[in-house]
């Protein structure tokens, strides 16, 4: 496991303000999709401001040899993991922890966790969307892109398309739900 | 109304790890698609991330200032009672810091010369070391 680097607050504000326009977008783009992954009970704005505030105490630790984006995506994700799938979570506030960007997801958790997705649902059944609404019926039923062309006959870039229509709805709808916690 | 609906976070995760993968030009169509512009939504980001950075050391400067000031409050409200006269509490000064070096501790070299010390030197460090229950009122450092 490679060892944590060591930074100062200066530092660290350097290498945020140094990202670029599309790691920007990319780590807000994945921050409303975790906000959703919580089921509201973590706003897009609060995941990020976590994220950097856990780096800075410590708490998250950012390894030698990841980008100080990739660090914050960790960061994000395992704050999200947290709201999403524990008990601490829905009681209280979250849970403390000690990780770095190099520790393994638990793939148990990740199956057993499920994300409410309704609202994409309703927003695809409003819209008559047959095939996103097939796709997320699919998804319901835990299988793998694989299995769900098979299912539905798609091809692989048919495929893509819907599901990349069902992920640019997910940002637009992480955008809303920020909005409405402000 | 509407049921709820649940995909697995394993499913969900995969749709968001191809946008972690995403080069500038995929992730401006993606805002494009959305109706957003991508230099907007990055300027934002940006600037929440470097205010997050300074509420975070302004916590901190926060939370460093008031510990001095209630370290300080301790020293003032700090009530000794020391020797009435200069000779006795040069002893007692130089009584207590005998102790301290025979307990190892080296931080004391600076009082090395005490003879070039003010009395008020002397008794400013009194009430430093009472503070820090170090006085060797009972003579214990002979």
């Amino acid at each position: 496991m490679p060892p944590p680097l060591t930074f100062n607050v200066t530092q660290f504000r350097a290498a945020l303000d140094a990202l670029d326009n599309a790691a920007l977008g990319r780590l807000q783009a994945v921050a409303r999709l975790y906000a959703m992954r919580t089921g509201g009970r973590l706003s897009p704005n609060e995941l990020l401001n976590e994220a950097v505030k856990r780096s800075l105490e410590g708490t998250r630790k950012w390894s030698h040899g990841v980008s100080v984006e990739q660090h914050l995506i960790g960061a994000i994700r395992s704050l999200a993991s947290h709201a999403s799938g524990t008990q601490a979570a829905l009681c209280g506030p979250l849970a403390e922890e000690t990780r770095d960007d190099t520790a393994p997801f638990d793939e148990e958790e990740t199956d057993r966790v499920q994300i409410d997705v309704s609202r994409l649902y309703s927003y695809f059944e409003e819209r008559d969307d047959v095939d996103a609404v097939l796709v997320l019926d699919e998804l319901q039923c835990r299988k793998n892109m694989g299995e769900i062309r098979n299912s539905l006959t798609l091809d692989v870039t048919a495929l893509e398309t819907i599901m990349k229509r069902i992920r640019r709805t997910a940002v637009r709808l992480g955008l809303s739900q920020d909005r409405r916690t402000r | 109304m509407t049921t709820q609906k649940h995909i697995s976070a394993r499913n969900f995760d995969a749709m968001i790890s191809a946008l972690e993968r995403m080069s500038e030009h995929e992730i401006e169509t993606e805002y494009d698609e959305n109706g957003e512009n991508l230099a907007a939504v990055a300027a934002e980001t940006r600037a929440l991330l470097l205010a997050a950075v300074d509420s975070h050391q302004r916590e901190r400067l926060e939370a460093l200032a008031s510990e001095r000031d209630a370290q300080l409050e301790s020293l003032s409200r700090a009530s000794v009672r020391l020797p009435s006269t200069v000779a006795d509490r040069r002893e007692l000064f130089a009584r207590s810091l005998r102790r301290l070096a025979a307990e190892g501790n080296a931080a004391i070299a600076q009082f090395r010369q005490l003879t070039q010390m003010s009395d008020d030197e002397v008794v400013a460090a009194l009430l430093q070391l009472a503070v820090l229950g170090q006085l060797d009122e009972h003579g214990e450092g002979d």
